[in-house]
């Protein structure tokens, strides 16, 4: 097992986002934290306790790290038996895998930040912003579209650089800046559009995701590929093993000669950028986009960024889990749609979604010890 | 309440403000605001370790005071000078066995209770007699400054480790010898001063912490939970990060060599760990340092420096990574072990700087903890107050 238990600190992130507190507080306690000395020293294991304990623990830290996908299928099957006709059919999974593009683009642009410590609240606001500017730009003054989707991209990365400058540069506290910078850009938005839904024809343009491929629209594919190549430069390039790093301690980062900075404007940047395309595909599948409803983005992809962490490297953000979690968070409001009951299901489940991962994870991440 | 402990304090000061002695004991008084006088139990959990040794008395005569009013008070230790002068009894605990309960302390000598701890004698460092006056220097620092660094005039600190030598370097607590292993590493932008190594020179105002360490310096710093493991990650991680971007290629770092140099180190230094893959966190202070010093090892420096690099260790793992700083110095590395700990220092180095303010530093080869703490104290004919922690 290679990293059985690593992780980035999940949940204390979620209570803090500013560096400050990851400082021991410098309180009246003079003495070290956390264990120190011999008696502690060795596992239980060094003491040659039987072999069926440490095969126990080895099922029992697997079980724990995978536990979400079995509640997913769990969830599944009893979907399948309550509605075998319309749960069942190709359809429905098509539109379990296939219908949520746009949330694992916003999801994975959460993750980068969060992956390297960072907050970045304005997200959906940012993916609003690529949404508006191309309808406006190509429906309403009859740019090309292409030219359009790059200038909303630029656009994109610019607001993510201004994010970075305030928080990496002037060190002011990610979440009052990325939540300031979410409402404006929402504002901005809709200067665009004068509040207006805005939208845009054009075939090519919406083929560019919805053209089926094994019968599963493209665009699922782009999010599947987005998330591996963030895992595969998150476990096996250098510059995912110090993003790692960044995220669980700069300090440790930056002696270890890694641009701590860099590292962290880099994420808002690509984060920005990751969120602009999901804008596009927005845009793409829906054909035009209401800006005043950006925001009601941003807990979803939260919350399976946050229940992400319950999986695969418990109590890391990870983008693996993040997938998973999202199909296990659609597949629930999915069902329970079908099974009848209204829009209103969506915040209920995601909100929720977002305490109990939070939750979830620290209790999988105590759990799966090996000690 | 700070009246009644005898600590001068404005009650006012913010906590942050005050030093690590002060910290103490605004914790001791708030532990017993609470507390009938006479009666109860205080636990303190290596509340000394922060402590300069200069201050230690202090703090023991304010512990002794509250004790004489009728206090009990539990003291959790690695120091078993203090542990022995301080408390009336001790147990000792093994592996999560009680080793020995309640043993009058006046009986005991620290060679006693070290051998409890480990179950085995406690090895003394043999003297390594080496005197690297004719070899090559591995670094030479010369004409450093730096905030906090007090220094004589205009010329800044010099200093120069030769190949295979353990060099101490020590002074008075807050003298600003402290900052010397940040400022030669890049760790802390100096204000002047260069590096010279076979690399080439380095200006210290303006080296990064990635130049140095591609000029072969390595840093273990003091605060190993603050500034030097990611605790929440594996121990296979936080000792290949410094050569992931060296070793790796930039589309692909393997993971077989991680492995293979974490299970190597690991042995190497006796690191008690069941898999590469357990979490620093999980580890006692010791073997945190152990892996602290491995991550660093790794990468085979030209110049290591090393600081406060026994702090909070049982005297087991002091006796490793001291031994092992001997072999490293053995294979050709120039090692810089700065510390307060004159014992330390007498054990494992060759020769010792010591820093005084406004002066240069004073030399010592006859590397004795009394010597090491006569030159600390030599040059003060100011300070009254200040008291001699003694040997």
């Amino acid at each position: 097992m290679r990293d059985s238990v690593s992780d980035t600190s999940a949940e204390r992130l979620s209570a803090d986002g500013d560096d400050t507190a990851r400082r021991p507080a410098a309180g009246g306690d003079p003495g070290p934290r956390g264990p120190a000395g011999p008696a502690q020293a060795p596992g239980p294991g060094q003491h040659g306790d039987p072999r069926g304990r440490v095969e126990q623990n080895r099922l029992h830290v697997i079980t724990s790290r995978y536990a979400l996908v079995l509640v997913w299928l769990a969830v599944a099957v009893l979907y399948y038996v309550l509605m075998p006709g319309t749960f069942g059919s190709w359809g429905a999974v098509r539109s379990i895998f296939g219908g949520q593009p746009v949330l694992v683009f916003l999801a994975m642009s959460a993750l980068i930040t969060l992956m390297v410590g960072e907050f970045d609240l304005s997200i959906a606001a940012i993916m609003g912003l690529a949404a508006t500017i191309v309808p406006v730009l190509a429906g309403l003054h009859g740019v090309n579209i292409w030219l359009a989707c790059v200038v909303a991209l630029a656009a994109c990365a610019l607001v993510g650089a201004v994010n970075a400058f305030f928080v990496v540069r002037l060190d002011v506290s990610s979440l009052v800046v990325t939540l300031g910078a979410g409402t404006l850009v929402t504002g901005i938005s809709q200067a665009i559009s004068s509040s207006n839904v805005v939208s845009v024809q054009d075939r090519l343009f919406r083929e560019l995701t919805g053209h089926p491929v094994l019968g599963m629209p493209v665009s699922f594919y782009y999010g599947l590929a987005l998330t591996l190549g963030i895992a595969y430069i998150m476990g096996y390039t250098p510059l995912g093993r110090h993003m790692l790093f960044v995220g669980a301690n700069r300090e440790v980062a930056r002696l270890a000669g890694i641009r701590v900075e860099r590292i962290r404007v880099g994420a808002y940047i690509i984060s920005s950028l990751v969120a602009g395309m999901a804008g596009l595909i927005i845009v793409s599948t829906l054909g035009g986009f209401d800006s005043g409803t950006a925001m009601q983005y941003l807990l979803p992809a939260l919350a399976a960024v946050f229940l992400g962490t319950a999986v695969v490297h418990p109590g890391r953000f990870n983008p693996i889990g993040t997938l998973i979690a999202i199909y296990f968070l659609w597949t629930g409001i999915f069902g329970l749609q079908l099974l009848g009951f209204a829009g209103w299901i969506q915040n209920v489940f995601y909100g929720a979604g977002l305490v109990v991962a939070v939750a979830l994870a620290k209790i999988v991440r105590n759990r799966s010890k090996v000690t | 309440m700070l009246a009644r402990l005898q600590v001068d304090l404005d009650p006012a000061t913010p906590v942050a403000a005050l030093s690590a002695t002060r910290r103490a004991e605004v914790a001791i008084a708030r532990a017993l605001r609470e507390h009938t006088p006479g009666s109860g139990l205080i636990i303190l959990d290596e509340a000394t370790r922060a402590l300069p040794r200069e201050e230690l008395e202090r703090f023991h005569a304010l512990l002794r005071r509250v004790v004489a009013e009728g206090t009990s008070v539990l003291m959790v230790s690695h120091n078993l000078e203090e542990v022995r002068t301080l408390a009336d009894r001790v147990t000792v605990l093994r592996d999560g066995t009680v080793a020995g309960a309640g043993l009058p302390t006046a009986e005991l000598t620290e060679q006693d209770m070290a051998r409890l701890m480990l179950g085995r004698t406690v090895g003394t460092l043999r003297p390594r007699g080496v005197d690297a006056a004719g070899r090559p220097a591995v670094a030479t620092v010369t004409g450093l400054t730096g905030d906090g660094l007090e220094v004589a005039g205009p010329g800044g600190v010099s200093l120069e480790v030769r190949e295979g030598e353990v060099v101490g370097l020590t002074g008075l607590p807050g003298s600003g010898f402290e900052a010397i292993p940040y400022l030669i590493t890049g760790a802390r932008r100096a204000t002047g001063g260069t590096l010279r190594t076979a690399s080439g020179e380095l200006r210290l105002d303006r080296a990064t912490v990635a130049q140095c360490m591609a000029a072969g310096v390595a840093l273990v710093p003091e605060r190993r939970e603050r500034d030097g493991l990611a605790f929440e990650l594996s121990i296979r991680d936080n000792i290949a990060l410094p050569s992931v971007r060296r070793r790796g290629r930039p589309y692909f770092v393997g993971r077989r060599w991680q492995d293979a140099q974490a299970d190597d180190l690991i042995g190497r230094l006796a690191i008690r760990t069941r898999t590469a893959a357990t979490l620093v966190k999980e580890l006692s202070g010791g073997n945190q340092q152990k892996v602290l010093f491995a991550k660093w090892l790794s990468l085979r420096p030209r110049l290591l420096v090393l600081h406060e690099a026994t702090q909070a260790v049982d005297v087991g793992a002091r006796q490793d990574l001291l031994n092992e700083i001997h072999e490293v110095a053995d294979e050709g590395t120039g090692v810089l072990y700065v510390s307060g700990e004159p014992s330390d220092l007498a054990d494992v180095c060759d020769r010792i700087l010591v820093h005084r303010p406004g002066r240069p530093f004073a030399e010592l080869r006859d590397v004795t903890a009394d010597a090491v703490l006569d030159a600390i104290y030599a040059g003060m004919t100011t300070a009254g107050g200040i008291q001699c922690g003694t040997q």
